[in-house]
């Protein structure tokens, strides 16, 4: 039993870790120019220089998938940080201060968490015109129930635990016990929230783009190049299955990583 | 001529069962070559603490262990019938019609979620195939019989609306529904408060009576197995260490754990004085060796006690196992 | 008594609360509405007459509060590039949005139900090993990636499926099968997999009580035991999955009907907020907020009905 839990972690660690691997190399180096159109070899299948194949308009695919996990990697990020600062700051209100704020609060993130997350990405998108900047607010703001909760019921535990009656009994300020006593212990919840964040804002954000209300050029998107994609399938498959491929790749990674976390701590507890 | 033919053909026979713990959990001895037989119609009692081993004995009969235990080895006879060597499907032709169990909690042993109508007819609907109607009509008579009025709305309501005594009463009539020849009772009346238990016991008393039921009647508290019992089996340790008829076992104890267990009971005679334990614990599984389990325990215990193991000793139908049984009578 | 009362608040807010950011959402955008649906090239006049129109000369208060009461008599307004009534664009679509998921739903639960009670049954084993990983997999696949392999596989590859389009049911109900086979598999994929995880831990927990012991011991067999007794009590909270199945079932079909061309109303919303067409998209956000509500109000209620401890009197 203990050995089939380890393997999400290190399944999901490996994946996770070829990723960011990409991710990391792209920036120093990609084998083509990612806009650089080469009208000759459109839709071309892999080969020695196009180790993935060229898309319809002649573009390097492998080059524009690194790129492209630039992207996925960056709206991830700053979504789950966005989500964890409003969760950390409205799950704290909650449950510090209570009653009213509780109620209100709570009810609030219930009413987020209960749409679909991707109607409610639309929505806020079109607020403002599509890009990449939008699509990260619009997922941030999804993510932020679920840190919300993590921290509100962390928060109230310590609130009753004797080592923090007796902080406050020395004269503590809040601030010094939220950061001392509190917020070290959620650590391992959070890590896994995380992941899950993680995961669903890569694939809310690969949808978007995908319906062209994401992230727009010249920013490459996994998603974007899929759309692109399908109006070539019979020509040039392999352009329809690498970013989804990728997509999944990192998608699964996060989550098995996320899953693997939990199942150590929950052997440890 | 017809005591003999009793005396050979017990109803249930137990032979050097063995119930260990599965392997990964260490392997230990659950009960020990345990052997035991039930006459037809007789009422049999087996007592001890909690860890003895007398549930494990109880579930292993019908092969109901739970996942990390197993019998590996061992016989049960049933009605000149091996049934520990069964296939799955004859046991279960078996389970509910000829032998049947009533478990301890009747809250958690009946399904929530599922109608007490539907629960009493799902045995009779399998074993004897009756029709819908002709299971309902007999799901009613058996209700009655347990002493449940109100049958027809009843039937119809869920465990939770009914009383621990009315569940228990229930589970009764299920066991009693395909007119088994043996009930194995693990701790019926545990979970209920005293004035129920005594009507439970006082219905099971009846019922054995009357139909000639056999019962294997399980509980921590002699009490109980004093009135309701032909014969007392006394557990310690995943091994019987005295078993005879009831008078026998209550009134002339030779083994000092079950005067142990008698002197421990709050009974009006001892009112004002203290009352006796026996001192220590249960062994755990891991420390019973190959000498007397009870020795820690035990206020006769002699050295020599733990040179090796007392073998089960016979006399005129009544057994202990000790190096230096009681003789003085109560 | 409380509890219904906060879930009818929490959906009550729910729905404000997406009912206002529909509605204002629109209004905050910088720049002039009319101008920005017209063009730069619109004549003063025909810029103060579309203002006039939508009403954005009023203030605001007053817009909300009038549109949300021709919401109410079920005026919701023309569309802006349409010009043709949102209520009737939206019921020409619905047959088909409200096809897709229920064909996807109907996935979910005849393919996820028996997977989960499979991977309860083998617990440990191989097929619970295989399940898990497909339940992986269906989670980290996006729909419209598996919506495009489809295509690709059973659609150009084998030729089975058409790639795109809708066939009506009055055309031919077979060809209106065929046609939302392939989309409601991509949708139901990921639904499938949060069902199964469910359904297989509600069972293995249902199989640890005691009642399952009880059941053994009348002789029942396997079978009986797993569908009569403890697949019963597993499906109860299961309902409450299904719920949320279903919103995210909705949810897929918005990208779905992109990826399959399928006329629904994902596609009309699609195009509704890449044209700005906000009055199309208020009104689809307002009915997709009240099919969301209904959805969490229905699955309360039965989940409260079906579960007999706590049956509404």
């Amino acid at each position: 039993m203990g050995r089939k839990r380890s393997i999400n972690f290190y399944i999901g660690g490996i994946l996770a870790a070829f990723l960011v691997l990409m991710f990391l190399i792209s920036f120093i180096y990609v084998p083509h120019e990612i806009n650089q159109m080469n009208v000759a070899k459109r839709l071309a299948a892999p080969d020695s220089s196009y180790l993935l194949g060229t898309d319809n308009f002649g573009r390097d695919i492998l080059s524009r998938i690194m790129k492209g996990s630039q992207t996925a990697f960056f709206v991830g990020a700053s979504a789950v940080a966005i989500g964890l600062a409003g969760g950390l700051l409205i799950g704290t209100a909650a449950g510090y201060l209570g009653y009213w704020t509780d109620e209100l609060l709570m009810r609030l993130m219930d009413a987020i968490l209960s749409f679909p997350g991707i109607i409610f990405a639309l929505i806020l998108v079109t607020v403002f015109k599509p890009g990449i900047y939008q699509t990260v607010v619009a997922i941030g703001v999804l993510s932020i129930p679920g840190f919300a909760r993590i921290v509100r019921a962390s928060v109230l535990e310590m609130k009753e635990a004797e080592f923090v009656k007796a902080a406050k009994g020395f004269g503590a300020s809040h601030f010094r016990i939220l950061s001392r006593y509190i917020f070290p212990n959620i650590f391992s919840s959070i890590i896994v929230a995380a992941t899950l964040s993680f995961s669903t804002a890569i694939l809310i954000e690969a949808a978007l783009s995908y319906l062209g209300l994401g992230v727009q050029p010249p920013h490459p998107s996994w998603g974007r190049m899929l759309s692109e994609a399908q109006g070539f399938l019979q020509q040039a498959p392999w352009f329809a299955i690498t970013p989804g491929l990728f997509i999944t790749l990192l998608v699964l990674g996060f989550n098995l990583l996320g899953d693997g976390i939990r199942d150590v701590r929950d052997v440890r507890r | 001529m017809l005591e003999l033919e009793k005396k050979v053909n017990p109803l249930l026979k137990v032979d050097e069962l063995q119930v260990n713990l599965a392997k990964r959990f260490g392997g230990y001895s659950v009960v020990s070559n345990l052997s035991l037989s039930i006459e037809q119609g007789e009422i049999v009692g087996i007592a001890g603490e909690s860890g003895c081993g007398k549930s494990a004995l109880s579930l292993a009969i019908l092969q109901l262990l739970p996942k990390g235990m197993e019998r590996s080895s061992g016989k049960v006879v049933f009605d000149e019938r091996r049934i520990d060597e069964l296939s799955l499907r004859k046991l279960q032709g078996i389970r509910g019609k000829e032998i049947s169990m009533i478990f301890q909690d009747p809250m958690t042993a009946l399904n929530p979620g599922l109608k007490i109508g539907t629960q009493l007819t799902e045995t009779m609907s399998k074993h004897l195939n009756l029709s819908r109607r002709e299971a309902q009509g007999r799901a009613a008579e058996l209700l009655e019989k347990v002493g449940l009025p109100r049958a027809s709305e009843l039937l119809n309501q869920y465990p939770h609306e009914l009383s621990g005594g009315m569940r228990q009463r229930v589970m009764i009539a299920i066991a009693l529904s395909c007119q088994p020849k043996l009930i194995i009772a693990d701790e019926p009346t545990t979970a209920l408060d005293v004035t129920v238990q005594a009507q439970i016991l006082q219905l099971l008393k009846k019922i054995s009576r009357e139909e000639k039921l056999a019962i294997l009647l399980i509980s921590h508290d002699l009490g109980v197995l004093s009135q309701m019992c032909d014969r007392i089996l006394i557990m310690y340790a995943g091994e019987i260490v005295e078993q005879g008829t009831a008078e026998d076992v209550l009134h002339r104890t030779k083994h000092p754990y079950t005067r142990g267990l008698l002197s421990s009971m709050p009974t009006r005679d001892k009112k004002g004085k203290v009352l006796q334990t026996i001192e220590g614990t249960v062994p755990p599984l891991s420390e019973r060796g190959s000498a007397c389990a009870f020795y820690k325990r035990c206020p006769v215990s002699r050295p020599d006690c733990l040179q090796s193991k007392p073998m089960l000793q016979e006399g005129q139908g009544h057994a202990v196992r000790c190096f230096y049984p009681l003789v003085k009578e109560r | 008594m409380s509890y219904m009362l906060k879930r009818t608040s929490t959906l009550l807010i729910t729905f404000l609360f997406i009912v206002l950011l529909a509605f204002f959402a629109f209004r905050i955008i910088p720049g002039n509405p009319a101008l920005s649906i017209l063009g730069p090239e619109a004549t003063k006049a025909q810029v103060a007459a579309l203002e006039k129109t939508l009403g954005v000369d009023r203030p605001l208060g007053e817009q909300f509060l009038s549109w949300f009461a021709n919401l109410l008599q079920f005026d919701f307004g023309k569309s802006l590039r349409f010009g043709e009534s949102v209520l009737a664009m939206i019921m020409e679509r619905l047959p088909v949005t409200f096809s897709l998921a229920t064909a996807a739903m109907l996935i979910t639960v005849l393919v996820g139900v028996p997977l989960g009670v499979i991977a309860a049954r083998h617990r440990g084993g191989i097929a619970d090993f295989l399940i898990s990983v497909l339940s992986q997999l269906g989670l980290a696949i996006p729909s419209f990636w598996s919506g495009i392999l489809l295509i690709l596989f059973f659609g150009l590859g084998l030729k089975l499926f058409q790639v795109s389009g809708y066939v009506p049911w009055s055309e031919s109900p077979f060809l209106w099968m065929k046609s939302l086979f392939l989309p409601s598999l991509a949708i139901a994929l990921p639904q499938i997999a949060i069902l199964v995880r469910f359904l297989r831990t509600a069972i293995i927990e249902q199989m640890e009580l005691d009642y399952v012991r009880t059941a053994h011991s009348k002789g029942l067999g396997e079978r009986a035991v797993m569908f009569k007794h403890v697949l019963k009590n597993a499906l109860i909270p299961a309902i409450t999955v299904l719920g949320m199945n279903y919103a995210d079932i909705l949810a897929g079909s918005i990208v779905i009907e992109q990826v399959f061309a399928l006329p629904g109303l994902g596609r009309l919303l699609i195009n509704g907020i890449a044209t700005r067409d906000y009055v199309l998209v208020q009104g689809m956000v307002f009915l997709i907020a009240l099919v969301v509500i209904l959805v969490n109000f229905l699955v309360d209620v039965s989940y409260r009905l079906l579960n007999p401890k706590i049956k509404l009197k």
